[in-house]
């Protein structure tokens, strides 16, 4: 082959080929985030399939965690707003794994629509504080709540 | 002030001035010492501050301090991609010289900061999300601006002729904007682990002023390492697609003997 | 400081190991963006050298072997 068309041949290939690999990228991202994510209502009223692998994304529930003594295994529940939903995981959690903060759940439901996670994933919002700022928020807003609650008597 | 005007000769001689390698190569000699240190002095000042001397956060611990050379390197990685593809077009469109020469090095330069930017923040994932990589859209837009890169630097070696490479690089350069809105927009427009901009233009940032201070000695560091980078290898490809003229012969010889 | 000795430093709370190895690699990647090139510009300098000499060696050479070889070769 002439080596100019050559050259260029190699060049098609390899855009055709990065092109491919980005498209590729794409596709899977959308596939991971999007058809195996179900909501905890969706979980609870049987929508989602059983004993397939998925994802369930929300709120963890206040008081809801529960953690083994001797293991790693924790169960807890998540929600919506609309159902709870029952999950169990043996492992170490993910240091903004906390009660009122946002979680993912990937794994299988079993007969019982608890979620067998085999990983917990923990969402973080964009914002930093340090420790003695954060504890004085909470503080400031405690008390808050208390003069409210007090004058309502 | 007499120094200053020195250096940027007046009107518009010194974009005429600026497009001459050789003017280039000698000017940027007289930069790069001052620029080193600047360099040196603030990273070393921003490290030191942000990893020794700012406080932990309340929620992620000690681990939240990769963000200071995490958000710096995301930061350079994308402005860097601006860089070439701007440079990519000068060259295009006034078929400057240094502007392709500054394509080039840029390539490099921008995978090594993307690679940084992805590598820290898979172990800064680990512990605060509970995985190293999750196919999200910023981390998955991130991945592509590196094969972005890897394609400029490819391209460069796809070709025998100099000049057939700069355009296709630049083309290819110019194309792959499209994905820098997409990093930008990816936390926005997706559901993503990651969270939102702690920096905005439009806003105070959301981040504690004993935090956000070093994090902001850190992106100027990273400008000026950036800058001493891209004048690096700016200076290289400048001598090896100029090393048959006089004056790089000269230079080689008088370097040699002296 | 805000640890209260370096072995807190370095152990961050049991975080040491994430941002450490993140700095580690940070710090060589750049340590490469600027080396690697100075390296490359001896390099360069010493490659236009080794040229110059080369063509310097071929025109003594040449002129050298000008009187007789071309002669010969002429007939």
């Amino acid at each position: 082959m002439h080596p100019l068309r050559k050259q260029r041949l190699q060049l098609v290939i390899l855009l055709v080929a990065a092109a491919a690999l980005v498209v590729g990228l794409v596709v899977y991202m959308l596939r991971e985030n999007g058809n195996f994510f179900y909501t905890p209502a969706q979980i609870v009223s049987g929508e989602a399939p059983k004993s397939t692998f998925l994802r369930a994304g929300g709120m963890v529930v206040d008081g809801s965690v529960v953690r083994s003594d001797d293991s790693l295994w924790v169960q807890f529940k998540i929600t919506d707003g609309v159902e709870m939903l029952t999950i169990e995981h043996t492992g170490i959690l993910p240091d903004l794994f906390a009660e009122g903060e946002a979680a993912i759940a990937s794994g299988k439901v079993d007969e019982n629509v608890v979620l067998q996670a085999t990983q917990i994933l923990a969402k973080h919002d964009e914002k930093y504080t340090p420790p003695e700022v954060a504890d004085a928020m909470n503080e400031a807003y405690k008390q808050k709540e208390a003069a409210k609650s007090g004058s309502y008597k | 002030m007499s120094r200053l005007s020195n250096w940027l000769p007046t009107n518009w001689q010194w974009f005429n001035r600026l497009g001459s390698p050789r003017w280039f190569y000698h000017r940027s000699e007289r930069w790069l010492p001052w620029l080193s240190l600047a360099a040196l002095l603030v990273l070393a000042t921003g490290l030191v501050w942000g990893l020794a001397f700012a406080p932990e956060d309340a929620k992620q611990g000690n681990s939240f301090r990769i963000i200071y050379i995490h958000v710096p390197a995301a930061f350079l990685a994308q402005s860097g991609y601006f860089i070439m593809a701007i440079a990519g077009a000068i060259g295009l469109i006034w078929k400057m010289k240094i502007s392709y020469m500054v394509m080039k090095a840029a390539a490099p330069i921008g995978a090594a900061l993307t690679f940084i930017a992805l590598f820290t923040g898979a172990v800064w994932g680990k512990p605060t999300w509970g995985a190293y990589w999750v196919w999200d859209a910023r981390i998955t837009s991130m991945l592509i601006l590196l094969f972005l890169y890897a394609g400029v630097m490819a391209l460069q070696y796809a070709y025998h002729s100099v000049d057939a490479a700069s355009k296709a690089s630049a083309i290819l350069a110019l194309v792959g904007t499209v994905n820098i809105p997409i990093i930008n927009k990816s936390v926005d427009w997706w559901y993503t682990l990651h969270q939102p901009a702690t920096i905005k233009l439009t806003s105070a940032p959301s981040m504690h002023m004993d935090m956000f201070m070093p994090l902001l000695v850190m992106i100027v560091g990273f400008y000026l390492f950036y800058a001493v980078a891209l004048i690096l290898h700016t200076r290289n490809e400048i001598l090896r697609r100029e090393r048959k003229t006089s004056w790089v012969r000269e230079l080689a010889t008088a370097k040699a003997g002296g | 400081m805000y640890f209260e000795s370096i072995e807190a430093l370095l152990n961050m709370s049991g975080h040491g190991v994430y941002v450490w190895s993140s700095v580690a690699v940070t710090l060589a990647a750049m340590l490469w963006l600027v080396s690697a090139p100075l390296l490359n510009h001896r390099a360069l300098l010493k490659e236009v050298n080794r040229d110059i000499q080369r063509q310097q060696d071929r025109e003594l050479a040449l002129k050298a072997t000008v009187p007789t070889d071309n002669h010969k070769e002429s007939h």
